[in-house]
């Protein structure tokens, strides 16, 4: 990871904590007694999702090992119609880590020859988190966790296709390469 | 205590996993419980700010208030707003699940809730700057402008079949 991306992972990071941290300043400011209730609250919610959370990012730590970049790399990097489209979907619900990470591994797709709906139907059925969904049916229920989880698969083809509809034609740019 | 079961059981589950992975390749497995760690340490300030700033939610924003902004009253207004409230948040998607709760259980419209999470978690306003480096400005608008009005008709589609 290159100085710039610890950088900005850095600053998004401070600007949440800092904004928490004057909003409780104020909250203390127009009443200690609920910001102390504020502040329960929070631990008491964390500390009863803790558990879940260990075990998510022990499962996070397995996918790691086990589904290798590489091997991402080289099913998306195949031109292959529609089966390239589903295994897009495929790959994106599978793949974790954040941002800036995903955003490089997939540039590198696209410079491998994978269409720009590839590319924008990873990104969309990225937001599954399968790994996630303990803890979303936990807070939002589980049928919402299901329905929605449904429809980012769904969705993220047709999704997918309009990004690279609007997307220029490339064709003749990679002809002249 | 019914949450803490759920954790226990995931766990488990995780740990069956970790024990095959432990007899096919210990490096690997070890490799894994060291990733895990320094992902959960790399964002647990972050969650610890989430979770403190769902607190303030429950004390100082009034339901009343919720619902008028994101409850059934202005249906569309909500959902535009749950979409660019999503849009707009920094944060891992781990840290969008306890304040949309918090959201819903405060009178959000559902529909409303979930275009929150989906743009939340695949629309980003403030990591644009870093995809238009990386894909094109192009590529970075149309896709996050897509996927925020996707956000927002897979919130309707979820509304309807709840």
């Amino acid at each position: 990871m290159s100085r710039f991306h610890a950088f900005l992972r850095g600053l998004l990071r401070q600007r949440l904590a800092g904004t928490v941290i004057i909003l409780y300043l104020w909250a203390w400011s127009v009443s200690p007694a609920k910001a102390m209730e504020s502040l329960k609250y929070g631990a008491h919610l964390f500390a009863s999702i803790s558990v879940i959370i260990l075990a998510v990012f022990a499962l996070i730590g397995l996918i790691n090992v086990r589904i290798s970049r590489e091997l991402i790399v080289s099913l998306l990097g195949q031109n292959s119609g529609v089966r390239g489209l589903l295994l897009a979907v495929g790959c994106g619900a599978v793949l974790v880590g954040p941002a800036y990470v995903i955003f490089p591994l997939l540039i590198s797709v696209k410079q491998l020859g994978a269409r720009w709906a590839v590319i924008a139907i990873v990104l969309a059925s990225w937001s599954l988190k399968p790994q996630m969904l303990p803890i979303e049916a936990e807070f939002l229920g589980f049928h919402f966790a299901l329905v929605r989880g449904l429809l980012v698969l769904l969705l993220a083809i047709p999704l997918g296709l309009a990004v690279e509809w609007l997307m220029p034609n490339e064709s003749t740019k990679i002809k002249n390469n | 205590m019914n949450i803490i079961k759920i954790g226990l059981l995931y766990l488990f589950l995780v740990a069956l996993a970790y024990c095959w992975s432990f007899r096919h390749d210990r490096q690997q497995a070890a490799t894994a419980i060291k990733i895990g760690a320094k992902t959960l340490c790399n964002l647990l300030p972050l969650l610890l700010a989430i979770f403190a700033l769902v607190g303030l939610f429950k004390e100082f924003l009034p339901p009343k208030m919720i619902e008028t902004v994101l409850g059934e009253g202005n249906k569309s207004l909500s959902l535009l707003l749950g979409g660019l409230f999503g849009a707009i948040s920094i944060g891992p998607p781990l840290a969008s699940y306890p304040i949309a709760g918090s959201l819903l259980t405060a009178g959000a419209w559902p529909p409303a809730v979930a275009a929150f999470i989906m743009s939340w978690i695949s629309v980003g306003i403030v990591t644009l700057p870093f995809e238009a480096k990386i894909f094109s400005w192009r590529f970075a608008l149309i896709r996050n402008l897509l996927t925020l009005i996707t956000s927002m008709l897979a919130g309707l589609l979820l509304g309807g079949l709840l």
